[in-house]
């Protein structure tokens, strides 16, 4: 099976890199498999553990630097890579869904967004059969990152272009599509993906006096339901 | 707080505070920028949540370990100086980082030493004649609320206390049990340590867009192979000015071009304070403590932990210069 291979990034860093299969969803369970693994192992020298499309970023402290990539070395991340394969619980750790096939979280959305009708002329399908496409998956969050409360969803099987050149402000609680992800914006921020929707949902995507702050986690599930 | 530990929110490190009345006040006179910082929040990067944190760590610690608070105790971080705070009850703090004049109750008196405050006495900070955030510490700890375990104000996420206003009443933990033992420090650069009573500074360690430029470590970056050859030589070479459009984000550097291999962009991966990141526009980016987690633009290069409070000191217009650790 693939190999992992890792780089050092800086005196505080080590980078564990996946070879990507192609299938995101795949892909973000090999990630979250080598991140749990690297984090049982290397506590408590790990500072954090950052999962994304095929990587995973461990940090520490400079002094735990070198142990940290001696112990990378030790642990068998190509056969954790291999587990997550075939297990399809085999992904745990900071995710919710730790049963596997948990509940999904329904989001009610608005497709009102400004570059709706590009996003489904860029993809080769009418309004319609684009609104229907992203409704009619189940999308997992592979990981979080961007910003608080942020998660990539895959699971859609899109392709979709970016922005050439990303807005300054987007709307809070905007639905986009970039690629074969979908993430809805937790408050206004910059952001090059392509708006679809809006969440119609009342609560708010990231509070950080709530628990669980983050209202999607890596690992869940998320359907969107078209509102009028 | 630097020390890794297993729990997702950071533990207070101020101690527990007893019910009802802080120990004082300290109310903002002027706020210039300020906000409160600390050591930040690390391990919630599985939430979108960045570590945050004091830009001139090192700057933060000495003035908290000169009031033998812990050192991830809050301060507030000053840019470019010109806080005022007025002291509610007895006070003590400290002030680190850019060089800054410092008078406390009207008195003219140095940095990086304990200063006693007492009721209705003013801190006062001067405009920075070198470097960029001052540190003002106080023993206890500014007591304010915190957010997912850190007092820290991330201004990418809009995180932690707002900042600093006028009028703003920033309440002081409990002293901790132990008591200052040094009557000041030496500052850094090797200048002799100023004796309470003293009002010069001393030689300031930063430069005054003098003819030197800082000189900065760096170790080779995860995506160096995604720039043209000789894209290292370049950033060795030289030479780089800090941009005015830098903040807490990122340093922004105005230099030499460097050319990506290829238009595309990597897949968003997991990024760290200290990177040197090159976008699309060829101008580097050193990110700073309010980040995001991660990012798309190939990481070429990467400063050492050593070095990084050094640069968060640069002001725009000032030299930077790279050479390998």
């Amino acid at each position: 099976m693939s190999q992992a291979t890792w780089r050092a990034v800086g005196d505080t860093g080590w980078l564990v890199e996946l070879d990507p299969t192609g299938d995101h969803l795949l892909d973000a369970r090999r990630v979250r498999s080598v991140a749990t693994a690297v984090r049982a192992a290397a506590d408590p020298r790990v500072v954090d553990v950052v999962p994304a499309a095929t990587t995973v970023l461990v940090t520490t402290t400079s002094a735990h630097h070198r142990a940290l990539g001696e112990l990378l070395a030790v642990i068998d991340l190509g056969g954790e890579v291999a587990s997550a394969v075939s297990g399809p619980s085999a992904a745990a750790g900071e995710d919710r869904s730790e049963g596997g096939a948990g509940a999904a979280l329904v989001l009610p959305v608005r497709f009102d967004g400004v570059d709706l009708a590009a996003a489904a002329e860029d993809t080769g399908h009418s309004i319609q059969q684009l609104v229907d496409r992203v409704c009619g998956v189940t999308w997992t969050a592979a990981f979080s990152g961007f910003a608080p409360g942020f998660a990539y969803l895959v699971g859609g099987g899109l392709d979709v272009p970016r922005l050439p050149a990303p807005r300054p402000s987007v709307p809070p609680g905007s639905l986009a599509l970039a690629g074969p992800y979908a993430g809805v914006y937790p408050r206004a921020s910059p952001g090059g993906w392509r708006l679809v929707g809006s969440s119609a949902d009342p609560r708010t995507l990231f509070d950080p006096a709530r628990d669980p702050a983050a209202l999607i986690a890596p690992g869940d599930l998320v359907r969107f339901v078209a509102q009028r | 707080m630097t020390s890794a530990t297993p729990d997702r929110r950071p533990t207070d490190h101020q101690g527990d505070r007893p019910a009802g009345r802080p120990a004082a006040t300290l109310v903002v006179e002027a706020a210039g920028a300020a906000l409160v910082q600390d050591l930040g929040r690390p391990g919630l990067a599985y939430l979108g949540v960045g570590t945050s944190g004091a830009a001139d760590r090192g700057a933060l610690r000495l003035a908290n370990r000169l009031l033998a608070n812990p050192p991830a105790a809050a301060g507030a971080e000053v840019l470019l100086g010109g806080l005022v705070l007025r002291a509610m009850g007895h006070v003590t703090v400290a002030v680190t980082g850019a060089d800054v004049a410092v008078w406390a109750g009207g008195r003219s008196v140095p940095r990086a030493a304990p200063l006693t405050l007492r009721p209705g006495d003013l801190l006062e900070l001067g405009a920075a004649r070198a470097g960029l955030c001052a540190y003002v510490a106080v023993r206890g700890g500014l007591a304010v609320a915190a957010v997912l375990g850190s007092r820290s104000r991330d201004t990418l996420a809009g995180l932690g206390p707002e900042p600093l206003r006028v009028g703003d009443r920033l309440p002081v933990g409990p002293p901790p049990a132990a008591y200052p033992v040094l009557d000041a420090a030496p500052l850094p650069g090797g200048a002799p340590p100023v004796a309470p009573g003293h009002a010069t500074a001393g030689e300031s360690p930063f430069g005054r867009g003098g003819p030197e430029p800082v000189s900065i470590r760096v170790l080779p970056g995860p995506r160096l192979d995604r720039l043209l050859d000789g894209a290292l030589s370049t950033l060795l070479t030289g030479p780089w000015q800090v941009a005015p459009a830098s903040d807490r984000v990122g340093t922004r550097l105005i230099g030499p071009e460097l050319r990506l291999r290829a238009a595309g962009e990597l897949p968003s991966e997991g990024m760290v304070r200290g990177a040197i990141q090159v976008p699309p526009s060829g101008s580097p980016v050193i990110l700073g403590p309010d980040h995001p987690v991660t990012g798309r633009y190939p990481v070429m290069a990467v400063i050492l932990d050593a070095d990084q409070d050094a640069v968060a000191q640069v002001r725009p217009g000032e030299r930077l210069r790279f050479r390998l650790a």
